[in-house]
């Protein structure tokens, strides 16, 4: 008898992270920000490709890039991930170079390339926060883009204004000296 | 059966205890020398191979894929690069010449638990526990690739318990560890090698390249047998052995063809008489006189 309730505790447990709706329905979890690594395809594609096999992670020069346990749901369970306030993107492509499955594409180190092929998100300004916008002039974000002049521009007082070339690298973010930070990523999952 | 004490204490008093234990040995260090390789570049910046047991590459030249999960991605609908292909094709060699389950006695991670378990059992003598066909697998196996064909993702691997294990101590264990629990306690309690020997889809899998590979355990001197069952306990899939051991008169070979020998060697370990030996599979002949031809480790039985 024991046995059987536990082949059965065991079946239900299979079906429950089997079954495709669940895995769907939790497969978003909104209050969680977070970027794909460079390259990265569209969510849904990105799961379906990734082996887990941990290699952007390790070819990582910056170690931006971490793993998933359950807390994105199962079907992101052990898939690439970048916060980046704590730590952001370099952009050095080499993630993409190493991925043996195309998940994450593979886009030579190259402004343009990198322009048109990186679309991890776009950087948003909250102006009630930014210091530069409160006559503060402070223009660190302006100064950790790796893309200056073209993904962000800086005005008076170096207030920065983000244009569509923003890839989402998350280094102004990362760098903005306010608490909460005044320029954040807003991901984009729908890939370049 | 024997008392667990007495299992294999023949082949020590009459071997000696290191050649009694020679081919566990060799296995529990091919098991932690390949985990640690993988370990050493997260842990201490020490880059041999980069990746995990789904996909690596070794030196920054030997790229090696696990062909199981590569299949389960092409069958999702995905062609991976030619590098990983080009792994897949380079491990699936390996096996075809090292044994196809060698993958489960001398790689997989999980092996260690489940051997684990299995010891722990005899030590305090569990017996019984469920029958499960030890075909059960290749149903699974079945059931994993048509997930992977109608979900378009590898969804199998999520939660194959050898891939968690393994993903669990490069990238932190989550509730990996509920399912390494559950598998050791099932293999425990439930079912004498319960998960390698009757379950798992990724020993299933390593079997299918095992069917054609070179690599054998042959009961090349079978006429010694003296019967004391010492490989029967020991044997993970113990329905391997009689066929070899004892089809001289039926006419059948002293070599190991089942697929699901796992070249774990443990029967060569605790054979006081020194009957298995490793062999190729074209060494088969029934007549026992041409032991001279094997490939033999133990030069005092062929001499």
């Amino acid at each position: 008898m024991q046995r059987r309730t536990f082949i059965k505790a065991m079946g239900a447990g299979a079906a429950t992270a089997l079954a495709p709706t669940a895995v769907k329905s939790a497969r978003f979890r909104p209050s969680l920000r977070y970027l794909r690594p460079p390259g990265a395809l569209a969510e849904e594609e990105f799961l379906s490709r990734c082996i887990r096999c941990g290699q952007c992670g390790e070819a990582c020069p910056n170690r931006c890039i971490k793993y998933f346990s359950t807390e994105n749901g199962v079907a992101s369970l052990d898939t690439p991930y970048i916060i980046p306030r704590e730590k952001a993107c370099i952009l050095c492509m080499k993630c993409g170079e190493v991925c043996p499955t195309d998940a994450i594409a593979a886009i030579p180190r190259e402004a343009g390339a990198i322009i048109s092929g990186v679309k991890m998100g776009m950087a948003r300004v909250d102006k009630k926060i930014c210091l530069s916008y409160q006559g503060k002039t402070c223009g660190v974000c302006y100064r950790a883009c790796p893309l200056p002049d073209v993904a962000i521009r800086v005005g008076m007082l170096e207030q920065p204004h983000v244009s569509q070339a923003c890839v989402g690298c998350g280094l102004c973010e990362r760098s903005c000296i306010q608490i909460p930070q005044a320029i954040r990523i807003i991901p984009n999952r729908k890939g370049a | 059966m024997k008392r667990f004490a007495d299992v294999g204490k023949a082949a020590v008093t009459s071997k000696g205890w290191l050649p009694a234990h020679k081919w566990l040995l060799l296995r529990r260090s091919s098991q932690l020398s390949i985990l640690i390789l993988f370990l050493l570049g997260p842990w201490f910046g020490i880059w041999v191979v980069k990746g995990n047991l789904a996909s690596s590459l070794t030196l920054e030249v030997l790229p090696l894929s696990d062909p199981y999960v590569v299949l389960q991605s092409m069958l999702a609908g995905h062609l991976p690069e030619s590098t990983a292909l080009l792994g897949a094709v380079v491990v699936l060699l390996f096996y075809l010449l090292m044994g196809g389950r060698a993958y489960c006695s001398w790689v997989c991670p999980l092996n260690i638990v489940t051997d684990t378990a299995s010891w722990l059992r005899r030590r305090i003598g569990i017996k019984g526990g469920s029958r499960i066909s030890r075909q059960t697998r290749y149903w699974l196996l079945a059931v994993t690739l048509l997930l992977a064909l109608f979900s378009g993702t590898i969804m199998w691997e999520l939660i194959n318990p050898v891939s968690q294990l393994h993903r669990g101590l490069l990238f932190g264990m989550g509730f990996g560890w509920a399912v390494i629990a559950a598998v050791f306690l099932f293999d425990l309690f439930i079912s004498r090698n319960g998960w390698c020997g009757h379950l798992c889809p990724v020993g299933a899998f390593y079997s299918l390249p095992g069917l054609l590979s070179i690599l054998r355990v042959s009961a090349v001197s079978r006429e010694r047998c003296d019967d004391c069952m010492d490989c029967f306990v020991v044997c993970p899939e113990q329905q391997v052995i009689r066929p070899a051991l004892k089809g001289a008169e039926n006419n059948i070979g002293p070599v190991i063809l089942s697929p699901n020998c796992t070249n774990c060697g443990r029967c060569i370990d605790v054979c006081a008489q020194n009957v298995f030996q490793f062999g190729t599979r074209f060494h088969n002949s029934t007549n026992s006189s041409n032991t001279h031809l094997m490939v033999g480790h133990n030069k005092e039985v062929i001499s």
